[in-house]
């Protein structure tokens, strides 16, 4: 493992919030097991699952984490917490979650801000949050109790977002800023959702990462998006754009690096597409060293 | 209630109705979608997801009906039954008692439930198969009073029709009516089906309720003495297959 965090090479081993940097990682999707098992390729220094895909699976699936687990370090990015509800915490949720990252010695665990039902009914979709003083209050309240239940500060990510509310009167980067500082928790930012929302709200994409604090910034997330002239969708089934790769470099040229990944979870190509669109990543990065 | 949860519940039942005119007041305008549509992609979004979802658990129920039909059904299954836990995997499980309730046709019911029950099985816990070693302390004496403990990840399945002919099938076509019985066991990460006698079945199931093997055999061979001879025949050979097919996890 420590051979594979020195091929990141650009990074130093623990964040200001004590998160450790961890290099340039791929989601971990079924398509890809076998190859993964198979080539435990070295130039993955780490893989981020879906925590729903395993929290109730059978125990051959947590067998398998355990192997890829002895390689690389497993972080945990989940969809399901619905941090901004009004419905109670899902206590039972929680648990399993928790269980699943102390087994895996998870580097740390995110969700999404943003809320997934209502009256315990589950939309299994990323629901936008209306930026008001309200939904801050609740949301960090919520985030202090799920860190004291799972132990560990989580990670937030900033969503992809297709409507915006009347009542919203907080710019969604000053709400993550807010949020993330009374809550102390980190920021999982998504370079892709930052310029998929800010082409459907007509907002700045660089002035939403100029707002935010780069000792926040935990892990960065790219991925594709369908883009349908008058808004885009949030997609993950194709190459990440050049905007947003252009945007990844601004965010890396501003912000320092972060641990980065690879999202692509529809018509999920072969392996190697996706080891090669993370040598993109690894090559900016590079190239934003070389510069400085 | 609060505004925030006043706003949230509006907001999942504009999507769980499909039915956006009482939240756009609350949506800000667009210069190129209006509120609805923005509404519709969230709402649109929900049911191509779950249906997905359900597709991903029923290929060949989809493959027998088509896209269309299957959309139908699933459509009109979400509607009815809105998810409520956090695991998606565990969505369509409701789905094939949906579609026995209103295909009036039997076959479709049947191969939607061999589906369901292979996804369930899928997702069963894991334990130990137990070996044949474990078995051999097993006397001629002893063998009434034992009990056999089904492995966890299996289930016993009845049907009307060899839906699961269908399933194998790589130009599949629907079958004559044909009682079958299954025993459907997951080895790692693969569920087998083993199609079983009638009698087997009863076996299995009363083992599975806990019977030890004597009061399992009297009971059928009180309700059903017709079998008596098929026991006695092939009881010896059914226990080699079950043990050597590891259907069995713990015994006492």
């Amino acid at each position: 493992m420590e051979a594979r965090q020195a091929i990141g090479g650009l990074f130093s081993h623990m964040n200001t919030l004590g998160f450790p940097t961890l290099g340039f990682g791929l989601g971990l999707r079924a398509p890809h097991y076998d190859a993964i098992l198979d080539e435990r390729p070295g130039t993955v220094d780490w893989f981020e699952i879906i925590s729903e895909n395993f929290l109730e699976a059978h125990g051959g699936y947590w067998d398998f984490l355990a192997d890829l687990r002895a390689d690389y370090p497993i972080v945990m990015h989940g969809v399901s917490m619905s941090i901004g509800s009004t419905d109670p915490l899902n206590v039972d949720y929680l648990k399993k979650l928790k269980a699943l990252a102390d087994f895996l010695q998870a580097p740390w665990v995110s969700d999404h801000l943003c809320w997934t039902g209502t009256q315990g009914k589950n939309a299994h979709d990323l629901l936008p949050v209306p930026y008001t003083e309200e939904s801050l209050a609740h949301i960090v309240e919520r985030i202090k109790r799920v860190q004291d239940a799972l132990g560990r500060r989580i990670l937030l990510e900033n969503p992809s977002t297709y409507l915006e509310f009347t009542d919203s009167s907080i710019p969604e980067w000053e709400f993550l800023v807010r949020m993330a500082e009374s809550a102390d928790c980190g920021l999982l930012l998504d370079v892709n959702n930052v310029y998929v929302s800010a082409f459907n709200h007509h907002y700045d994409a660089k002035k939403y990462i100029d707002a935010l604090p780069s000792d926040r910034i935990v892990q960065i997330h790219l991925a594709g998006h369908k883009n349908y002239g008058t808004h885009i969708i949030d997609t993950h089934d194709s190459h990440v754009i050049d905007e947003v790769w252009k945007l990844y470099a601004y965010t890396l040229e501003t912000k320092g690096l972060a641990s980065t990944m690879i999202e692509w979870d529809d018509h999920i190509p072969e392996f190697p597409v996706l080891l090669a669109e993370l040598d993109k990543a690894r090559d900016i990065a590079h190239a934003k060293r070389d510069a400085a | 209630m609060s505004a925030l949860t006043s706003l949230l519940e509006r907001f999942h039942s504009a999507i769980l109705d499909n039915e956006s005119a009482p939240l756009l007041p609350d949506i800000r305008p667009h210069p190129h979608l209006t509120p609805a549509q923005q509404m519709a992609i969230y709402s649109d979004g929900y049911r191509t997801r779950l249906t997905q979802a359900i597709r991903s658990d029923y290929p060949a129920l989809l493959a027998l009906i088509g896209d269309e039909a299957f959309a139908a059904l699933a459509l009109k299954y979400i509607e009815k039954n809105p998810p409520h836990g956090f695991n998606l995997d565990r969505y369509p499980h409701g789905f094939s008692a949906f579609v026995r309730e209103y295909s009036d046709d039997a076959f479709v019911a049947d191969l939607a439930a061999l589906e369901d029950t292979i996804a369930q099985v899928f997702m069963l816990p894991d334990s130990a198969a137990l070996t044949p070693a474990a078995l051999s302390g097993i006397t001629p004496e002893s063998f009434g009073d034992t009990v056999l403990k089904l492995r966890a990840a299996s289930q016993l399945l009845a049907l009307d029709y060899p839906a699961d002919l269908y399933r194998e099938n790589p130009t599949p076509q629907k079958q004559p009516a044909e009682k079958i019985y299954l025993f459907l066991i997951r080895h790692d990460n693969e569920v087998k089906r083993h199609r079983i006698a009638f009698a087997e079945f009863l076996i299995l199931s009363a083992l599975q309720r806990g019977m030890n093997v004597g009061t399992a055999l009297e009971s059928i061979a009180e309700k059903y003495p017709q079998l008596v001879p098929e026991i006695a025949q092939h009881m010896q050979a059914w226990f080699g297959s079950w043990t050597h097919n590891g259907f069995f996890e713990e015994l006492s």
